[in-house]
């Protein structure tokens, strides 16, 4: 498994068998209990994560669970999915929601942006009778979201922002157009004018931290 | 607007390279014209090209040369739906396969903009063979979007496009269950001709009536090799159950046959491609 040498898989390719420590993940897909590819690109063998698994010392055997995964190169052909974080931009806004377009999914920018929508229930997990829309997002915002459902036919994806890591991550100043600081979780503030605005802010965690925070949730929940 | 005599004299057209012809001479047949082929073997695929990634600012492409049949297909999407259409959790394809103006040496110069029933109905077919081999459960609320352009027309279109569009999703990293790979065959009684030429698949479809003296047929289908599965299956004229069974038969022995083509193709521009995104980071 630790070989250096890439090994490249076709769609339709048998990768394996599937038994009790072969996954199938992402870019396979199982028929008639083999594993096949579903994409061209190449063999990745990874260890599933162990977190929910690790408690549970009765099931010592599913500890080397493997996921049989196939990686094309370049960049991945990826639509949001329900669970994803993705980063949008606000296109407009009114008092029951604001409209977005889903420029990322993840770590991946999308060729063409998906339209979403942020309803204000969905804004912030407290106080949600209380939300303004115009106190949450501005247009021209970028935000981060998680995607809630795939919505309906002609308003695009439901996303939510009830979470401390969510919200507006840039934001521009209404009246000098500068990069705003955000102060609290709540208001933001113009370098250049002093003006303070208001916004659902994200707390941004700094990157070499993510994935221990993704840890510490996996733990928790 | 102009007869061809006009346009040739005209001192502001671009008159073309030396030895060129003009197409009318091609039409009428009084000029050189293409050289003819030598008679080939009546059970063999013509030489096969492949190359897929030629189109920078499609997701995937592929270009397929069978003999002098030519053709370009390039995949966009997974894209959104546009807002007017229904709601649906799978993925859905839209195929259009266009014939250029110059494609075909006999027919009538075809619309730019509309398309033919022809090249409709062939988009029906190829989209139904992409249909079963494309993971569309994974492409919920989406659009993928095939283009099939043909370049040149010397029969066997609808295979080598079925061919090329396997290739272009593949080379667009669009999930699929398979490959697909495409091959024809037209039968005169006895006499099979695999992979026809034009005059050959337009020899078969003048003895497709009844009245006729022998029965003439053109079957083409789309093949998941390792599946084993058929996606595509396309008749035209008269045939007993038996042939049925027989030609189809032969026609996926010949595409295992041009698998590996197929797979060598792509593992180059698989290679090609890990190379160039190793060397950006």
């Amino acid at each position: 498994m630790g070989s250096s040498e890439m090994r490249f898989v076709l769609p339709g390719m048998r990768i394996c068998a599937q038994e009790d420590h072969y996954q199938s993940g992402c870019g396979t897909y199982v028929l008639h209990g083999y594993v096949y590819a579903s994409l061209a690109g190449v063999l990745q063998i990874q260890p599933v994560m162990k977190g929910p698994i690790s408690e549970n010392p009765s099931q010592t055997s599913t500890q080397d669970l493997v996921s049989v995964e196939v990686h094309s190169p370049g960049e991945q052909t990826v639509i949001p999915a329900v669970g994803d974080v993705v980063t949008a931009k606000v296109m407009s806004v009114n008092p029951r929601f604001a409209k977005l377009s889903i420029l990322c999914v993840r770590e991946s920018v999308l060729v063409q942006p998906f339209r979403g929508l942020v309803r204000k229930e969905d804004v912030r997990a407290t106080e949600k009778d209380r939300v303004e829309m115009y106190k949450s997002f501005r247009p021209g915002d970028v935000i981060l979201a998680r995607v809630l459902s795939l919505g309906e036919a002609s308003s695009g994806y439901l996303l939510t922002t009830a979470e401390n890591e969510l919200g507006v991550v840039i934001a521009r100043s209404e009246t000098a157009g500068v990069k705003m600081v955000p102060v609290s979780w709540v208001e933001m503030q113009c370098p250049k004018t002093y003006n303070k605005e208001f916004r659902k802010i994200a707390k941004v965690i700094p990157e070499n931290l993510a994935d221990m925070a993704v840890d510490v949730k996996v733990l928790n929940t | 607007m102009f007869s061809s005599s006009t346009s040739r004299n005209d001192p502001r057209r671009f008159t073309g390279p030396d030895g060129a012809y003009s197409y009318h001479d091609i039409l009428t047949g009084s000029t050189p014209g293409p050289t003819p082929q030598p008679p080939k073997s009546s059970m063999n695929i013509r030489p096969l090209f492949l190359k897929t990634g030629l189109l920078s600012n499609a997701q995937g492409s592929a270009y397929v040369e069978q003999g002098q049949t030519k053709l370009l297909c390039s995949v966009f999407g997974p894209r959104e739906i546009p807002r007017r259409s229904d709601f649906s959790l799978k993925g859905v394809l839209s195929v259009e396969f266009r014939s250029a103006p110059f494609a075909h040496p006999r027919h009538r110069i075809s619309s730019a903009f509309e398309a033919q029933p022809t090249e409709k109905e062939l988009s029906l077919v190829l989209e139904g063979a992409l249909q079963a081999a494309v993971c569309l459960h994974l492409y919920p609320k989406s659009q993928i979007d095939v283009y099939v352009r043909v370049l040149e027309d010397d029969g066997s279109v609808l295979a080598a496009a079925i061919t090329a569009a396997g290739l272009a999703l593949a080379n667009a990293s669009i999930q699929m269950f398979d490959l697909v790979l495409g091959a024809s065959l037209c039968r005169k009684n006895d006499l099979i001709l695999v992979d026809p030429t034009l005059n050959e698949e337009l020899g078969a479809s003048e003895g497709c009536d009844l009245d006729s003296e022998g029965h003439a047929s053109l079957l083409t289908i789309g093949y998941q090799p390792s599946l084993d599965q058929l996606v595509a299956y396309q008749h035209e004229g008269i045939i007993t159950v038996d042939q049925i069974d027989q030609d189809v038969e032969l026609l996926m022995k010949k595409c295992k046959g041009f698998l590996p083509n197929v797979q060598c193709c792509l593992l180059e521009s698989l290679k090609i491609q890990t190379k160039s995104h190793r060397q950006h980071e």
